[in-house]
């Protein structure tokens, strides 16, 4: 049988494909991937579990109806939030209406995970004495890897209220301010301590999620939502 | 000589284009690298609020969106903050909990812990509405949620 040589496949055709396939993609993608601050919604509990708390370990935040800014009883614009939320995380100036820090060593730790251990081996199914014990071991790794550091009171927490006629605008601008401050205070102790940045880290990272999770302990997000309806303040 | 030949006989040759779809097929795989599919088409009116402190979303975790603003058909849909859950405005909030069911059951399972909710929020738009979203969300413990907007400059 006479040789046949192979007949070449028509590629002529590969670019109009190709071009099809391009402007599909053009136009059914955007360029700009979309941006969000993350937040996350606190769960649903039947019995709520009943805190004691001191007025000056709550920094409220009331944003009220005609979307004005109440922080700790004063009236302040959204620009001061920022200064006034790091105020409360860090209570420079030891002031009595804000919350009481407390120096955490390592020595503290060992000592309470080595009671609260003991404690357990008594009791082994106290879930309120495991917790804490979980709670102890996290500072207690913290300490290793930054230090000692002052922390904040178990129930300090923003309290954010908004009214049901608030603005979502405004809302947002008192989340994002919140979250700058927060930030702004873990950038500062990360740099201190490991020379980047904390957006530096990815906590997906294997090799700074100790570090991310040190620095979360020190400055925690603490923000509690309440849906009560603040009403209009200046009519009280 | 013959080394001189008569120019005027040669025609120029044709632009060869073999290279053609090698060059578009570079273009496309940018594009499909770079870019992300759209979501949604909003049938309600919204205008992200700017931030500072926002980041990108992870690009393999699932996301739903919800829309809240006016309506774009305010005839069709009433006047008033809607809800829009991916393409259709629901009626009311309750609405929320039968989406985000049907959300559960369609994704992997090793995918349901990293669920979130995106709000794309009109900045006009009233609290009550978010609000009332966010505690269905709670009543269906799909806490994890993200809130829109645009890098501001």
């Amino acid at each position: 049988m006479a040789k046949r040589e192979l007949e070449e496949i028509n590629a002529g055709s590969m670019a109009d494909i190709a071009f099809l396939l391009l402007i599909f993609f053009l136009v059914t993608t955007t360029m700009n991937r979309p941006k969000a601050l993350e937040r996350s919604l606190p769960q649903k509990i039947e019995n709520p579990e009943i805190f004691i708390f001191n007025e000056r370990d709550i920094f409220e935040v009331l944003v009220n109806s005609r979307n004005e800014l109440l922080v700790e009883n004063k009236y302040v614009t959204i620009e001061e939030l920022q200064d006034l939320t790091k105020e409360f995380y860090t209570n420079p100036k030891g002031a009595d209406n804000l919350p009481t820090l407390v120096v955490v060593t390592e020595e503290k730790c060992t000592e309470n995970i080595k009671t609260l251990e003991a404690q357990l081996a008594a009791d082994p199914e106290n879930v309120s004495v495991k917790t804490k014990l979980s709670e102890w071991k996290d500072k207690l790794e913290t300490v290793q890897l930054i230090g000692t550091y002052k922390e904040l009171p178990k129930v300090a927490a923003i309290r954010l209220q908004s009214d049901n006629s608030t603005t979502y605008d405004i809302y947002f601008q008192v989340q994002n301010e919140l979250e700058a401050a927060i930030n702004e205070l873990r950038d500062e102790l990360c740099l201190q301590k490991f020379e980047v940045p904390f957006s530096d880290l990815n906590p997906r990272d294997p090799k700074d999620q100790d570090k991310v999770k040190a620095i979360r302990t020190v400055y925690p997000q603490r923000i509690v939502e309440s849906y009560r309806n603040v009403g209009d303040a200046s009519q009280q | 000589m013959s080394k001189f030949k008569d120019k005027g006989s040669k025609k120029t040759p044709g632009t060869s284009t073999a290279a053609l779809p090698d060059i578009v097929f570079m273009l496309l795989f940018f594009f499909m690298v770079t870019t992300v599919m759209k979501e949604k088409t909003a049938k309600v009116r919204v205008e992200l609020p700017k931030g500072t402190e926002i980041s990108k979303l992870s690009k393999d975790d699932p996301i739903n969106y919800v829309y809240i603003g006016k309506s774009l058909t305010p005839e069709e849909h009433g006047a008033g903050d809607r809800i829009q859950l991916d393409d259709d405005i629901v009626p009311n909030e309750l609405a929320v909990r039968e989406w985000i069911r049907l959300k559960r059951d369609n994704i992997d399972e090793n995918k349901l812990s990293r669920m979130m909710t995106n709000f794309k929020v009109d900045k006009y738009a009233k609290m009550i509405t978010v609000n009332k979203v966010k505690e269905q969300l709670r009543e269906m413990e799909a806490l994890k949620i993200s809130y829109s907007a645009n890098e501001k400059k």
